[in-house]
C-alpha cells in the first residue's frame, strides 16, 4: 500500500512551497509474516523572479524518512539474514536537503547533504554530501561535475567525483510542474 | 406536538445556504474565461464587459515562452468556461500538462471552450520546407507575437466575440455592441499611432528576439538583424561582432529588447555603434501603468519615437 498527499501554495509570484506526506506498507523480504512500514515528510521551495525566469532560479529541496521494519528475531537472523543486517525491529530514519542556485543562463551550483541509517540495521548510519556544478549547453543536453563526500558507517571514508552527460533526441511534450 | 418551529428550521436549513452561496440568484453566471497572455485578456475584457470574468496565466513582463506550469494555474483551470491560447507552439513548453491535469474536459483542445486566437490573425514568417532543431527554437507554424499589430487585434476581438456569443447567445447582442465600440476607438487610436510613427517609416531597427514582425510591418519599419543568432540561444561574440559590423553600414542604431532578456550585450553592442537599447513591452502589463491594450501601444511608441529622435 502506497499512500501520497501533496499540498502547494503560492508564497508570491515569484516562490512557492510544496509539501507531501507520503506512506508505505507492505511485506519486505524476510517473508508474509514481516512488515515495513515507511513515512515520510518531504518539502520543496521555488524561487524564480518571473521577469528573470531564465537566468535565475533556485530551488531547495528535502525529505525525511522513518523507517519501521521487521526482521527475524535473534535465533532465526543468523541463517536467513542478508550480510549486515540485525536482528529484531528496526527503527531506521534518513534525510536529505539539497539546494539548487542558477546563476547564470545556463549554469547552475547546487549542494546536498544525506545522513541515513542503513535498512536492515538501524545502529549504523551513513552519512554525506555533495557539491554539483552543472552546464547547459543547450535545453537538449546537460553537462555535470559532482564531488561527492561519504562518511559510511563501516569507518570508512569515499571521495568521489563524476562526470555526466545527458543529452536527449527527439522531441517530447512539456514537463509537468 | 406542534412540527412547525422543526419544519421552520429545517427549510431555513435547506435555503439558507442556497442563498447565501447564491448571491446574484436572478443575474446570469458570468462567463470565466482564462487566457494564456495578458493581451488577450485585455481584448477578452474590452468584448466581455462585466459578463465575463477574465484573467491571464502569464504576466505581462514574462518570458510567454517560459511560464512555469504552477498546480495555482490548474485550480484557475479546472473552473473555466473558456480557455484562450495565442497558440502557434508558443505555449507548447508549459500549457499542454495544464490543460490536461486540469480535470476540464470543456476546455480541452477542439473542445467548446477552447479558442486558439491565431486561427484570426495575419501570420508571419511561416516557415518554408523542413523545420529543424538545428534553426533554434524556430515555431514551425508560423511567428506567434502577432497580437503587436492592432488590425490582427481587431480580428481577433470579433473572435472573440464570436465565441463568447456562441457559449452565451443571450448577451450576445451586449458582446457584439462591445466588440464594435472597441474597433471604433481602436482605429481612432490606431490613426494617432501611425501619425506619430509617420516620421520613422523605413527606418532600420535591430531586436533581440523575433518578437516584432507584426508590429515592425504595421507601423513600416524594417528589422535587418536580431541579436539572438538563432531564436531561443544566447547571443555569442562572433554573432554580435557580425551585427556590430551590420548595423554600422546599414546606420542602424536602435535595439528593441523585452523587458525579460540581460542588457549586457544589447548595451555593448550600443557602444559599439553609437546606438541605443529600447525596452519594450510586448505585453499588457509589462509595466504597471500598462492595464490594457490601448496603453501598450502608447507606451512602447512614445519610448520607440524618443529613441528615433534621440538618434536621428
Amino acid at each position: 500500500m502506497v499512500g501520497h498527499l501533496r499540498g502547494y501554495k503560492d508564497l508570491t509570484d515569484n516562490s512557492n512551497l510544496d509539501l507531501g506526506v507520503s506512506y508505505s506498507r507492505g511485506h519486505n523480504l524476510f517473508g508474509s509474516d514481516f512488515i515495513t512500514n515507511l513515512y515520510g515528510v518531504d518539502a520543496t521551495y521555488h524561487w524564480k523572479p518571473l521577469q528573470r525566469s531564465i537566468y535565475k532560479s533556485f530551488i531547495a529541496r528535502s525529505e525525511f524518512i522513518w523507517r519501521q521494519q521487521n526482521q527475524p528475531s535473534l535465533l532465526i537472523c543468523p541463517t536467513i539474514c542478508p550480510v549486515g543486517a540485525a536482528p529484531g525491529f528496526q527503527r531506521a530514519f534518513g534525510f536529505y536537503t539539497s539546494g539548487d542556485f542558477q546563476f547564470a543562463r545556463r549554469w547552475f551550483v547546487g549542494g546536498r547533504v544525506d545522513d541515513s541509517d542503513r535498512a536492515f540495521n538501524s545502529h549504523l548510519n551513513d552519512k554525506g554530501g555533495s557539491l554539483v556544478l552543472t552546464y547547459w549547453p543547450s535545453e537538449f543536453a546537460q553537462v555535470r561535475g559532482q564531488y561527492r563526500f561519504t562518511r559510511y558507517a563501516d569507518k570508512f571514508d569515499a571521495h568521489e567525483v563524476f562526470l555526466q552527460l545527458q543529452f536527449a533526441l527527439g522531441a517530447h511534450g512539456a514537463h509537468p510542474f | 406536538m406542534n412540527l412547525r418551529p422543526k419544519l421552520f428550521s429545517f427549510v431555513l436549513t435547506i435555503c439558507l445556504p442556497a442563498v447565501l452561496f447564491s448571491p446574484a440568484t436572478t443575474a446570469a453566471k458570468n462567463l470565466k474565461v482564462i487566457t494564456t497572455l495578458t493581451d488577450l485578456a485585455s481584448l477578452t475584457q474590452e468584448v466581455g464587459g462585466d459578463k465575463v470574468e477574465v484573467e491571464a496565466l502569464a504576466k505581462g513582463y514574462q518570458d510567454p515562452h517560459f511560464v512555469d506550469p504552477k498546480p495555482s494555474f490548474l485550480l484557475k483551470l479546472r473552473h473555466a468556461d473558456l480557455l484562450i491560447s495565442v497558440g502557434l507552439e508558443l505555449e507548447i513548453g508549459w500549457l499542454p500538462p495544464l490543460i490536461t491535469q486540469s480535470g476540464n474536459g470543456n476546455i480541452q483542445p477542439a473542445a467548446p471552450g477552447y479558442l486558439d486566437a491565431s486561427q484570426f490573425a495575419e501570420i508571419l514568417e511561416i516557415p518554408q520546407g523542413a523545420v529543424t532543431r538545428a534553426e533554434g527554437d524556430v515555431h514551425p507554424l508560423g511567428n506567434p507575437h502577432y497580437w503587436l499589430d492592432p488590425d490582427n487585434a481587431r480580428r481577433i476581438a470579433k473572435g472573440i466575440a464570436a465565441k463568447l456569443t456562441e457559449m452565451d447567445s443571450t448577451d450576445g447582442p451586449y458582446f457584439q455592441q462591445r466588440e464594435q465600440d472597441f474597433e471604433k476607438r481602436l482605429v481612432e487610436a490606431d490613426k494617432k499611432w501611425q501619425t506619430q510613427m509617420a516620421p520613422y517609416r523605413g527606418r532600420k531597427i535591430v531586436t533581440y528576439h523575433r518578437s516584432w514582425p507584426n508590429f515592425a510591418k504595421h507601423f513600416g519599419l524594417d528589422v535587418i538583424g536580431y541579436i539572438e543568432p538563432r531564436p531561443g540561444i544566447p547571443p555569442t561574440p562572433s554573432h554580435t561582432i557580425e551585427l556590430v559590423n551590420l548595423m554600422k553600414r546599414e546606420n542602424t542604431k536602435l535595439e528593441l529588447i523585452e523587458p525579460y532578456f540581460d542588457v549586457k550585450t544589447p548595451d555593448s553592442i550600443a557602444r559599439m555603434t553609437g546606438g541605443k537599447v529600447v525596452v519594450m513591452m510586448p505585453s499588457v502589463g509589462g509595466k504597471p501603468e500598462i492595464t490594457d491594450y490601448f496603453k501598450l501601444f502608447d507606451y512602447d511608441i512614445g519610448i520607440l519615437t524618443q529613441a528615433f529622435q534621440q538618434t536621428q
